[in-house]
């Protein structure tokens, strides 16, 4: 049973051609989870003309269906019209196990219930922590305990994310695996030709955004710029605070000492990140920091402030702690400064030893195995019959449990007519992408263009966006 | 202080969950289920010996200068849960345990090195793993304070002004509508009242030396000519504002509008005479409802002494009210007796049942409702843990 290649459909709002961690999570975990004999379906909502079907690098199948999109490229909750289409997909696809990403998205918990409905096994991936005090907080907390009361397994990107996502959804903790975010290190390697020796270079690369402590970096910048002379700083990233940021440059004359390069492609990190020598992360909150990760693996040294999952993310001689205060971030970003120097007597704080010690850590096989052994745990489960599936939705709250049990079972209804309507023997299968003709022509591309015989591995080839 | 509490589970919780894991038990699924926690390693690595951990054996070999090497130091991950234990890169590690623990996992492998709460490591457990330290740093209610009985039925009070003078504004109106009361005798009441207690506002102002609230006497004087005149100028107009609608819709709106003036009433007293967002919500209700209830009395004059009742009542009581509690408990709570009492013998003469139901709504806010409050504190929980977003501290040393 162990070896029988599964049909997953990856399921979130949250995709290409948009950028963000969730995005090239899903991306890449899919392209690895191809490489490991799978068949991956990615469902995400229409972007702009970017609707219907396409195929992406290697084989990578993604459904774009029309939605309308309500904020923060989230799509309109729907509840029941997107059960047909999902349906069609799911029973076209000869889906096996539905992946929903993210508790933002409105598809993934859509999905997960229409997959439910047609007893089919489903998974979710929670990507960020949220608090419990604030109404929005308390409204998604719900939503979520609706989706994952009747989710076969969940799998949070740090352990803090798990506490976190256990307590939101009131899971049985033995139900959530841990499974951290990756990077793919061979696009981050270090390049010690492209720092300025002159200067002591920090960078911050991050949306500009409350969320991210751009607060405290308005605040920490001059006191640091005053204190040691040969620092400077790359900022890299846009957003609504960036304003404070110009303002404090101008207040404080540090145009030639702070440099601003607005929004990075995703591309150009990479380029921006060798340019530092230490790395500042000041986010208030985060789940998993990939960036300081990519960071360590361009052989910086890491300031971050101690905040969610970012302490499980980095061994501590890569990354220095900073309390979110103002006074401790100074204080760190000093210790490091004081390291920088220290760097070239060690061996073990070369940029080249960190890259290396970050690629064994982190990489998108191992991810794309951990998730597989989740999915193969969880295929062979016995379905609950139907009573069993409202009781678990009822146990949800007061009247929220009445209204979940009312939701899931006209969804199981629709289900019903639909199979009545559309039988599952008249929906026409998809033709299997043929993966190992795709390969052999790629390589046979390779070997006529002669441009990288045996520099890359076959791995790293398909985790370029087509 | 705050509490840590070992298995945090949230008692109602646990129950569902621990239920729910029953039934699957009971769905058949046990023994693969067993198979599934049974604690052995589950992952097979493909590259186990290559990628596992950051082999400690090979960067001692190649680094002869171990020093910076604090990765692997659990007591410093133990000290981490404080946030102000500042990080040193130059912590020793204890290199022999290291080692033994490496060579713990390849030869006995029921000899499990401790599991920790890290992600750049592979470790021997599974990724759905549940270590006893789960849940650790959860905090339950650290910054709830209890309240006490006396003090909260003390704070009641200024509910209590703010509904009797409702009331008795309710009252006025029902007594001007029927005619026991005339325009001319509420506009000298409320204007000798208001003058009156204009007096004492300032007298106790040069007494008490309160610089933020020295008004600008002439500047008052002349706001209150110039509102007087409006109100007089139009009263002709307002008065027959609402010919066409029926009395009913005029009753309800003013019963919603006088809910609402309840509900986003400013009843701290922190701001005395500037009123912000929810506070001119409330006026503007009040000043909606004067105006509808004013438009189905019957003579010009009536209409100019109401709405101007209506606009000390509603405007410049509260402000009264909120500095009188600011200087003097006592005082607060004499007003709050007199306006009760005011408010009942003026509802008695026109509706028992009302006042009874008046009487009875201020004992229960002065009385039952603190008890309410309290005796529902005990369902308070607020949780706190390493996800919340932290609190950005500045100083503003620059600014």
């Amino acid at each position: 049973m162990h070896n029988r290649p599964l049909n997953i459909c990856m399921v979130s709002d949250f995709f290409y051609p948009a950028m963000g961690g969730v995005e090239s999570h899903l991306y890449n975990n899919s392209q690895c989870l191809i490489q490991r004999g799978h068949k991956v379906v990615i469902v995400t909502h229409s972007h702009g003309r970017r609707r219907g079907v396409r195929y992406l690098a290697g084989g990578l199948k993604v459904y774009y269906i029309p939605a309308v999109i309500v904020y923060s490229n989230a799509s309109l909750p729907t509840f029941f019209c997107t059960f047909p289409i999902f349906r069609q997909i799911f029973i076209r696809e000869q889906i096996d196990i539905v992946h929903g990403h993210q508790a933002f998205s409105t598809f993934c918990h859509e999905a997960i219930l229409h997959a439910r409905s047609m007893g089919l096994k489903t998974v979710f991936t929670d990507h960020s922590l949220l608090g419990f005090a604030d109404a929005s907080g308390i409204l998604l907390n719900k939503l979520l305990k609706f989706t994952l009361s009747d989710v076969q397994h969940a799998i949070c990107v740090s352990h803090t994310s798990k506490e976190n996502t256990v307590l939101r959804a009131a899971l049985d903790p033995q139900q959530v695996s841990v499974i951290p975010n990756a990077i793919i290190a061979e696009q981050f390697r270090p390049d010690p030709s492209a720092r300025d020796p002159a200067w002591i270079t920090i960078v911050v690369l991050s949306r500009l955004v409350y969320r991210k402590g751009v607060d405290l970096l308005v605040a920490a910048m001059p006191r640091i710029c005053q204190l040691c002379p040969r620092v400077r700083f790359i900022i890299g990233g846009d957003g609504p605070k960036r304003i404070n940021i110009e303002q404090m440059r101008e207040r404080h004359m540090l145009q030639d000492r702070i440099e601003l390069l607005g929004s990075v492609q995703p591309a150009d990190v990479r380029s921006v990140l060798v340019r530092g020598d230490i790395f500042l992360n000041t986010s208030l909150t985060e789940a998993f920091c990939i960036a300081i990760v990519e960071a360590a693996a361009c052989g910086l040294l890491v300031v971050s402030t101690k905040v969610g999952g970012i302490p499980e993310v980095l061994p501590r001689y890569m990354i220095t702690f900073a309390a979110p205060e103002e006074d401790h971030v100074v204080e760190s970003l000093l210790e490091a400064i004081g390291r920088v120097d220290d760097r070239p007597k060690h061996p073990e704080l070369s940029p080249e030893y960190f890259h290396s010690q970050v690629k064994k850590m982190y990489s998108w096989q191992d991810v794309a195995e951990r998730t597989e052994h989740v999915y193969y745990k969880i295929v062979g489960l016995e379905e609950p019959p139907l009573i069993e599936r409202f009781r678990r939705y009822y146990g949800c709250g007061l009247v929220a449990g009445k209204l979940f049990c009312l939701v899931a079972a006209i969804d199981f209804l629709i289900g019903v007519v639909l199979a009545w309507f559309w039988p599952r023997a008249q929906i026409e299968k998809a033709r299997s992408f043929d993966y190992a003709k795709y390969h052999a022509i790629v390589t046979e591309n390779r070997l006529y263009h002669g441009s990288s015989v045996g520099s890359e591995k076959q791995s790293s080839e398909p985790l370029t966006l087509g | 202080m705050p509490t840590r509490i070992p298995v945090p589970f949230l008692g109602r919780r646990r129950d569902s969950s621990s239920e729910r894991a029953a039934v699957r038990d009971s769905a058949g699924s046990s023994t693969r289920k067993r198979n599934l926690f049974a604690g052995q390693p589950k992952r097979q690595l493909s590259s186990s010996t290559s990628a596992t951990d950051i082999a400690p054996a090979e960067s001692e070999k190649h680094f002869p200068t171990p020093t910076q090497m604090a990765e692997a130091d659990t007591s410093l991950l133990a000290a981490e849960s404080e946030p102000d234990a500042m990080p040193l890169s130059t912590s020793a590690r204890p290199m022999h345990d290291l080692n033994s623990q490496q060579y713990s996992q390849h030869s006995h492998p029921k000899h499990q090195r401790t599991w920790r709460k890290l992600l750049y490591i592979k470790q021997d457990y599974p990724d759905d793993y549940v270590d006893e330290t789960f849940l650790m740093e959860l905090q339950k209610n650290t910054n709830v304070q209890l309240y006490d009985y006396s003090a909260t039925a003390m704070q009641t009070n200024v509910v209590t002004q703010h509904l009797s003078s409702i009331m008795i504004f309710i009252a006025v109106f029902i007594e001007l509508y029927r005619g026991k009361l005339t325009g001319d005798t509420l506009l000298w009441f409320s204007s000798t009242l208001t003058v009156l207690s204009f007096v004492f506002w300032d007298c106790l102002n040069i007494f008490l030396r309160m610089p933020e609230q020295r008004i600008v006497r002439f500047n008052v004087i002349k706001g209150a000519l110039f509102i007087a005149l409006l109100l007089f100028g139009l009263s002709p107009i307002l008065r027959t504002l609402t010919e066409d609608t029926s009395s009913d819709t005029i009753w309800a709106m003013t019963v919603i509008l006088f809910c609402v003036n309840l509900a986003f009433h400013d009843y701290s007293t922190g701001n005395l005479t500037n009123i912000r967002f929810p506070g001119s919500v409330s006026l503007n209700a009040a000043v909606l409802a004067s105006v509808l209830l004013a438009s189905q009395l019957d003579s010009n004059l009536s209409v100019f002494a109401f709405l101007s009742f209506a606009i000390k009542w509603f405007a410049l009581f509260p402000i009264f009210r909120r500095y009188l509690k600011r200087i003097s408990v006592a005082a607060s709570i004499a007003t709050t007796v007199v306006i009760v009492l005011v408010a009942t013998a003026m509802f008695t003469y026109i509706s028992r049942a009302i006042a009874l139901l008046f009487v009875f709504s201020t004992l229960f806010i002065t009385f039952g409702c603190p008890l309410w409050l309290i005796w529902v504190q005990r369902y308070k929980n607020e949780i706190h843990g390493p996800w919340d977003e932290a609190r950005p501290i500045v100083h503003h040393y620059y600014h």
